[in-house]
């Protein structure tokens, strides 16, 4: 996948993480992206507009990450999306739900771009 | 698989279990039916010798404790782990490498089509163990014409398997070969193990229902359609053993869970080849001669 055509959702509740998270994937010159700031917003969007990848928050009021994940799993359509969890700590529990829900791949904050270009990199390939 | 013996050290009560369903279920959202009973106690069983715990009420007690953090954790995969392991019936891996492989990767090598079937693939273990099996059988595999289609019902199951993301004890069992070559380094994480991209490469994964109509044109080389029967009738098994048949190419392998036998007009079509394992009839020449 050419980084330009990767299309990627940013689903966080917080504005600073979420710039911290844009911030990385201007760095990666991944320009087509959107954001969020809650999950069931996102996930109307998504079913409206679907991306390639995203990349959600666990921790937000409503619908939390793992929510989200459930939802877009069990959504026609957009079940396919590659999905990434930031989470403050891997959290066994967190880690397990995650994975049987389906998520690609998870990243603990706080994470260094590097960090998040690997991280997208094992899901979506070498960019 | 090895097993060992059933040593029935424990005794797990039916309040143990209750507990520890309860445990999975607030912490997972997972249900543990009673048929996983077995599972759970095997798997438990494991970790209470390893901890020198003399039974279940101990190692609830230890779950609830603030030091049981990190069992709380090896309680979660245990209960979690799919029961489809790689390499799961290794002998048919065996048999793949040892006598179906050969001529495949030499049609595939002078520009042929190679296609392989894991129907009913569940997590996925069973599609990438044959990713590795190619792939360490052909290093270049990724770039000839070879695919493995990979097949099931669940949809979230599905995107499991695609995800291709295990936990850390799913590669345990594994020679380090063939563990280096599906979890490479820099596939260890967080939140586990993710499949290496070239084997993943080889992969569709595609929903189907083995009773409804396929979209597949076939011909198949190697389909494994594994423990997948046991939740059909007899009529609809022999109709599916009819179709999966008819898919396969001449000389084409066929490989079927250890309980598991072919049964009506397919055997027509069919030899028997080994231990759970058949080949179409028709070879062509030169064709996956055992070696």
């Amino acid at each position: 996948m050419k980084r330009e055509d990767l299309k990627v959702m940013v689903v966080d509740d917080t504005a600073v993480s979420r710039g911290l998270i844009t911030q990385a994937l201007d760095w990666l010159q991944l320009g087509d992206y959107r954001t969020c700031a809650d999950g069931a917003e996102a996930l109307r969007a998504l079913q409206a507009k679907p991306v390639h990848l995203v990349i959600s928050d666990y921790h937000m009021p409503g619908l939390d990450g793992l929510g989200l994940l459930e939802a877009i799993r069990r959504s026609r359509g957009i079940e396919r999306t590659g999905f990434i969890l930031v989470t403050g700590r891997a959290d066994a529990t967190i880690v397990a739900r995650g994975r049987s829900l389906g998520m690609n791949n998870m990243i603990t904050k706080p994470f260094t771009r590097e960090q998040m270009r690997d991280c997208i990199e094992r899901v979506v390939g070498p960019l | 698989m090895t097993a060992a013996p059933a040593l029935r050290d424990f005794d797990l009560s039916d309040a143990d279990f209750a507990r520890i369903a309860a445990l999975v279920r607030r912490h997972l959202g997972i249900t543990l039916a009673d048929s996983k009973r077995p599972l759970v106690y095997s798997r438990l069983a494991r970790r209470l010798r390893a901890l020198r715990l003399d039974g279940f009420s101990a190692y609830l007690d230890l779950l609830a404790s603030p030091e049981g953090g990190a069992e709380r954790e090896e309680l979660i995969s245990a209960v979690t782990t799919n029961v489809t392991a790689f390499f799961r019936e290794s002998h048919h891996f065996d048999t793949l490498r040892g006598a179906a492989l050969p001529a495949l990767i030499d049609r595939a090598r002078a520009g042929g089509r190679v296609r392989l079937w894991s129907a009913g693939c569940a997590s996925g273990e069973e599609a990438y163990s044959l990713a590795a099996t190619l792939t360490a059988a052909c290093p270049d595999a990724c770039r000839r014409d070879i695919r493995i289609l990979a097949t099931d019902i669940d949809r979230a199951v599905l995107a499991r398997a695609e995800a291709g993301l295990f936990p850390a004890e799913a590669a345990r069992p594994l020679a380090p070969d063939l563990s280096r070559l599906i979890f490479p380094r820099d596939g260890h994480g967080p939140a586990g193990l993710t499949v290496a991209e070239p084997l993943r490469r080889l992969i569709r994964f595609r929903r189907l229902n083995l009773v409804e109509p396929w979209p597949m044109r076939g011909p198949f080389d190697v389909i494994f359609c594994r423990n997948v029967m046991i939740y059909f009738d007899r009529p609809a098994q022999e109709e599916i053993w009819q179709r999966l048949s008819a898919l396969l190419a001449p000389g084409g392998w066929l490989m079927i869970g250890h309980s598991e036998r072919v049964s009506g007009p397919a055997l027509a079509g069919l030899t028997v080849a080994g231990i759970t394992t058949y080949r179409k009839h028709g070879h062509s020449a030169g064709e996956g001669q055992p070696r």
